[in-house]
């Protein structure tokens, strides 16, 4: 897998100011804080306004004036996507973050109960989507923002589209690893990693998904190595790294890539990498609601939320989107390099509770089966 | 009239009769006595005078008006008693004197007022000068005349004492009996007072004049 | 020693002072008991409804699952494991240390009394975090120590059973630690100086009178902790997940995830949590029966202190390591990371920065405004849940009315359901609500008034048995109204107690997480909220520093309460001298 060309021993133990003088040199031009290119980002946002597409009635979404947004992406890419849209329409964007369980949780109790009060909603796992399409609460949108999105990382019927892409990738700790790091799923097998690996996967089983589509791609047989190991279950992806950057444990399998991007970004002790063979990746998605109190300024969010601007802060924060046309995380390959291994979600669902039983069988503990 | 008029009154506690037909008829200005061992409902009969217990039968008449009677009983703060607690429950947070002027701040008396009055119960009870001190740092007679004092303050025509001098040594008890009696002649309340004996003659109340 | 309890009448009588037809009582108490019903009893009928298929289709499938699914039993077990393990371990270390600060002359015995108090403010989710560093198998802080000091082959996993009943345990011990203390120092003297007399030790003193004396406070702070450390889900998830140790919540969590979420399942699993409160309340209730525990009885001396003599210092570096793993250890790594540049670096002058505050604070949306909400929440909710529980606690110990023993059982029951099944359960009670309570600041405030209640009614009904009823007798003869009894002669009596109780769910309040997390709206974040995204980025020292600020804020909040109590209490001895 291609590395970046800034190698990270550098950067690591320097101050973040530093960061940016050798970034400079290698091409990587940052600047200071964390996730700083969000404020460059909304500095150049006007300029491009113009090239903004949308198929909603401008006027009329100005008129109502409010958007609510229910999500789960972090908030302050969040934020910073909000931001601009508020300055150049002067529609005001509420939102709602909680994880993407909540976010469903909360959409589908407004709905059964007729108190619909979310106009779009963004969440990081397309089962949450299959369950609101099923209860035919959302409301299909051909988005003319969404051109540049693949045809198998959306709806067919148009109810959701997805937003960004989580890569699970392999990270390690460089102190104790880094001489020879893993570049390839089977050497995470490696007796050798006995007692050293970590990864997640919250008592609800969503960090199920991703190691089902290893277990389709490469075998259980690599699932059954990996818990021959004992690996370490920890409830959260942010816990994962956090045991990687103390050097609790060596390294993981199917952590969350924009974590590890930003552990990396930030100085620690960490690497990460995408393996050449496949890459288990994960869709968060974005839809309408059908009885959104704001439809048209929702339509106009959406738009504005897929759009080039929208996409470009996500970047920023290092995630991958969905849109083909768009640059990698800075440092990170391009995704038309990485060999994507996507889950074709309803199948999952059907065979969710086998699939999670199966998990609790080979890894033990608590998968929500 | 009779100032106080029991009739047929009744209690019961969880199946138990505590108090069983009583009648008893107290004179204005008498001092009545309610003698008899543990048990025997002396100090029911008082809380349902006081109004702090409602009888399951039987009226209680003061001055020819019923003040209590089953399902319907007149509140203790709308009596105008005076008791005499047998713990002295002497409120804890507050001076003697703010234990003692209590009853009057809540009449609306002037300040002058109260201050008189409650310099004038301590003295008939032999404790001027202690206004300033906390129940916890008096004796347990002292203790029981601050009760003593406070019930009489607001000048009521009815004074109830719950065994108050139990917990006093047999001096101190001679002492106060002799101080109580002389209390009853000078100010003319009509007392009604309860004792513990252990004998099982007297089992129900008694009216004696001191 | 006059004493409630003595003379003819017999103990029902004495309880029941007052005479049932008094209206403002009545109105008065009826509204907390209204208030109850409808916070607290009115979404968990939901929740029944629900486990039992409802409104979908009536089954008892789920309530049968619940019980007997091989899965379920398991952590049934362990979840009973872990309260009563939590129970046990918080009344060792709170009661003795309560005693040794309440009664003797401990050295630096204010500031054992802080570190207790500040083992109380941390919230649960961020020890757990923070004891992962402390004490990870391999990397932790306190194990490489231990390595170092050249003893082998002992590494303390903090990922196992022990770990989390450790974890929870340094948190929730608070509780019998406060409720001991309180108790202890309202105990009337000369119950104890009268066994001295008759020639009791130290030793048989505090066995057979003092213990005894403060039992409700001993047995309601172990049931308390007991049944909390059920809902406290951060260290279960964070410990252990990782041991494979599954908890009935972990459960109840793995239902709720599912597309579409398994309501009735949750439910089902809630129910089981309810029934174990109900039993826990009931065995505290049965042992301590009828016994009277009054101990101000109108004499208002504090008890006499101890001198430990040559145990002074010895003891109290013993209660320091005790008391400061607890809240120092946690603390100060939360700290140390906040004022790093990489946490995993050494805390030398380079590593040090301030960016991470400013992160935290400056650039963070809604740090400032999560506090103010944080504040007025928990504020608001404390002190309607006091109110609430007092008039539960006096229709259950002044009064005879039928039924009253149920409102307690009723309150209590919150105390060990998690925040996300209350906040479930909330959502589907008031979502279809005429008046609009969803979406709206109003829910968020039921919540933490229905979280707060359990321990808001146990230390009222502690407070209030420690009161003998002939105090407020005294004050309806002398001519006082039921209210003006209260507000005057009751409530200050009762006020340092009932100031405890009101920290004791105000702190918690300001960290609540698990419930506010679903319940939220734009507006109303809290600053749980604020911490919970800022997870998000992985950053533990952003994190670390707004968690920083959180546990600083309640900090002051606390002091502050106190200096206040302390400061009203003799402006109402100056408003009533003349």
């Amino acid at each position: 897998m291609r590395k970046p060309t800034c190698t990270s021993t550098d950067s690591r133990r320097r101050f973040l100011g530093r960061v940016s003088a050798l970034g400079a040199t290698c091409g990587i031009a940052r600047a200071v804080r964390p996730l700083p290119a969000l404020a460059a980002a909304a500095s150049i946002a006007p300029t491009l306004a113009a090239n903004v597409v949308s198929a909603a009635d401008v006027a009329k979404a100005k008129s109502e004036g409010n958007v609510m947004l229910y999500t789960s992406l972090d908030t302050k890419i969040v934020d910073a996507i909000i931001k601009p849209f508020q300055e150049q329409y002067g529609i005001k964007v509420q939102y709602y973050r909680g994880g993407s369980a909540d976010v469903s949780s909360k959409v589908l109790a407004e709905a059964a109960a007729r108190r619909i009060q979310a106009d779009i909603v963004d969440a990081s796992d397309v089962g949450a989507f299959l369950a609101m399409k099923s209860e035919d609460i959302l409301k299909p949108y051909d988005s003319p923002a969404t051109k540049s999105v693949a045809a198998d990382l959306r709806d067919p019927d148009n109810t959701w589209v997805a937003d960004r892409l989580t890569q699970a990738a392999i990270q390690w700790n460089t102190h104790l690893v880094g001489s020879a790091p893993p570049r390839h799923w089977k050497d995470l097998a490696d007796p050798r990693y006995a007692g050293k690996l970590t990864f997640f996967s919250s008592s609800n089983g969503d960090g199920g998904p991703r190691l089902y589509t290893l277990a389709l791609a490469f075998g259980w047989e690599l699932l059954e190595a990996y818990a021959a190991n004992k690996p370490l279950r920890v409830a959260t992806p942010q816990l994962v790294t956090q045991l990687l950057e103390s050097g609790e444990r060596a390294a993981a399998f199917c952590t969350n890539d924009n974590i590890a991007w930003r552990s990396k970004k930030l100085g620690k002790p960490t690497d990460y990498g995408f393996p050449a063979e496949g890459v288990p990746t994960e869709l968060g998605a974005v839809g309408l609601l059908k009885d959104a109190p704001h439809p048209n300024a929702a339509m106009l969010f959406y738009d504005w939320w897929m759009g080039e601007t929208g996409q470009a802060i996500l970047v920023d924060g290092g995630k991958y989107s969905s849109r083909s046309d768009l640059a990698p995380p800075s440092g990170n390959p391009p995704l038309k390099e990485l060999k994507l291994l996507i889950l074709d979600y309803a199948k999952y669902q059907a065979q969710r509770s086998q699939v999670l039983e199966r998990l609790t069988q080979i890894f033990g503990g608590e998968w929500g089966a | 009239m009779p100032h106080i008029s029991i009739r047929g009154l009744a209690k019961r506690f969880d199946a138990q009769n505590a108090v069983h037909g009583l009648n008893l008829d107290i004179e204005d200005r008498e001092f009545v006595t309610l003698l008899g061992p543990s048990g025997c409902g002396k100090t029911t009969t008082l809380r349902l005078l006081a109004g702090l217990a409602a009888p399951d039968a039987g009226e209680i008449l003061i001055d020819g008006h019923v003040v209590s009677s089953p399902g319907n009983v007149l509140p203790p703060e709308r009596r105008q008693m005076g008791m005499v607690f047998q713990s002295y429950a002497l409120w804890p947070h507050m001076s003697v004197f703010e234990n003692v002027a209590f009853g009057l701040t809540l009449n609306r008396v002037s300040r002058s007022e109260v201050r008189r009055r409650v310099q004038h119960a301590l003295a008939m009870v032999g404790l001027e000068g202690l206004g300033e001190r906390t129940p916890n740092a008096l004796s347990g007679g002292q203790q029981q005349r601050v009760a003593l004092a406070r019930s009489l303050v607001t000048e009521p025509s009815i004074l109830l004492l719950d065994e108050p001098l139990s917990n006093l040594d047999a001096k101190l008890r001679e002492r106060m009996r002799i101080e109580l009696k002389e209390l009853h002649r000078r100010t003319g309340i009509t007392f009604v007072y309860v004792r513990t004996t252990r004998s099982r003659r007297w089992c129900f109340p008694t009216a004696s004049p001191s | 020693m006059a004493h409630a309890g003595t003379s003819d009448v017999p103990a029902a009588a004495r309880d029941a002072s007052i005479v049932v037809r008094d209206a403002t009582r009545a109105a008065t108490l009826g509204l907390g008991v209204a208030a109850l019903l409808l916070f607290v009893g009115y979404p968990l009928c939901w929740l029944a409804f629900g486990a039992l298929g409802l409104p979908a289709q009536f089954s008892l499938q789920f309530l049968v699952r619940a019980f007997t699914q091989p899965g379920n039993v398991a952590a049934l077990a362990n979840t009973a494991i872990l309260a009563l393990g939590v129970g046990l371990l918080s009344v060792v270390l709170g009661v003795p240390v309560a005693w040794v600060t309440a009664r003797t002359d401990l050295p630096m015995r204010k500031v054992f009394h802080g570190l207790v108090g500040l083992a109380y403010i941390l919230p649960p989710y961020l020890t757990s975090i923070a004891y992962i560093i402390l004490l990870g198998p391999n990397a932790g802080y306190l194990n490489r120590l231990i390595a170092w000091a050249g003893v082998h082959g002992s590494r303390i996993n903090i990922f196992s059973a022990a770990g989390v009943t450790f974890v929870i345990a340094m948190h929730v011990y608070a509780i019998p630690y406060f409720l001991a203390y309180g108790s202890l120092q309202s105990v009337d003297p000369s119950l104890e100086e009268s066994a001295r007399i008759l020639g009791a030790r130290r030793w048989t003193m505090l066995s057979r009178i003092t213990l005894p004396l403060i039992a409700p406070a001993i047995t309601g702070g172990a049931l308390l902790a007991a049944i909390n450390s059920i809902a406290l889900f951060g260290p279960q998830a964070f410990l252990g997940l990782p041991a494979q140790i599954v908890y009935l919540p972990t459960r109840i969590y793995g239902a709720l995830g599912a597309y579409p979420p398994r309501f009735a399942d949750a439910s089902a699993l809630s129910i089981v949590l309810v029934l174990v409160t109900v039993i826990g309340l009931f065995v505290q209730r049965r042992y301590l029966g009828r016994r009277s525990f009054v101990t101000v009885g109108g004499r208002g001396a504090r008890p006499a202190h101890h001198a430990l003599g040559a145990l002074r210092w010895p003891l109290a570096f013993v209660i320091l390591v005790v008391v400061g793993l607890s809240s120092i250890a946690p603390l100060a790594v939360l700290v140390a990371a906040a004022f790093s540049k990489v946490w995993t670096d050494a805390l030398t002058v380079n590593n040090l920065t301030l960016a991470n505050f400013s992160a935290a604070l400056v650039d963070n949306q809604i740090a400032a405004r999560g506090i103010v909400n944080s504040f007025r929440l928990a504020i608001a909710a404390a002190t309607l849940a006091v109110l609430i529980g007092l008039a539960i606690a006096y229709l259950d110990l002044r009064t005879r009315v039928r039924g009253r023993r149920l409102l307690d059982y009723l309150a209590i029951l919150p105390l060990g359901l998690p925040g996300t099944v209350l906040a479930v359960a909330l959502l589907q009670a008031f979502i279809r609500f005429p008046v609009a309570i969803y979406g709206t600041v109003w829910i968020l405030l039921i919540a933490y008034v229905v979280r707060s209640m359990p321990i808001a009614v146990r230390g009222a009904n502690g407070a209030l048995r420690q009161v003998d009823a002939s105090l407020e007798e005294a004050a309806r003869v002398a001519g006082a109204s039921w209210l003006t009894t209260i507000r005057r002669i009751l409530l200050p009596i009762m006020r340092s107690n009932l100031m405890l109780a009101w920290l004791l769910v105000f702190i918690p309040a300001l960290g609540e997480l698990s419930a506010t997390i679903l319940l939220y709206t734009n507006g109303t974040e809290t600053i749980s909220v604020a911490i919970f995204r800022l997870s998000d980025l992985g950053q533990l020292e952003v994190v670390a520093a707004l968690s920083t600020v959180l546990i600083a804020v309640i900090l002051l909040a606390t002091l502050l309460t106190q200096w206040l109590a302390g400061r009203s209490r003799s402006a109402v001895s100056a408003e009533a001298t003349f």
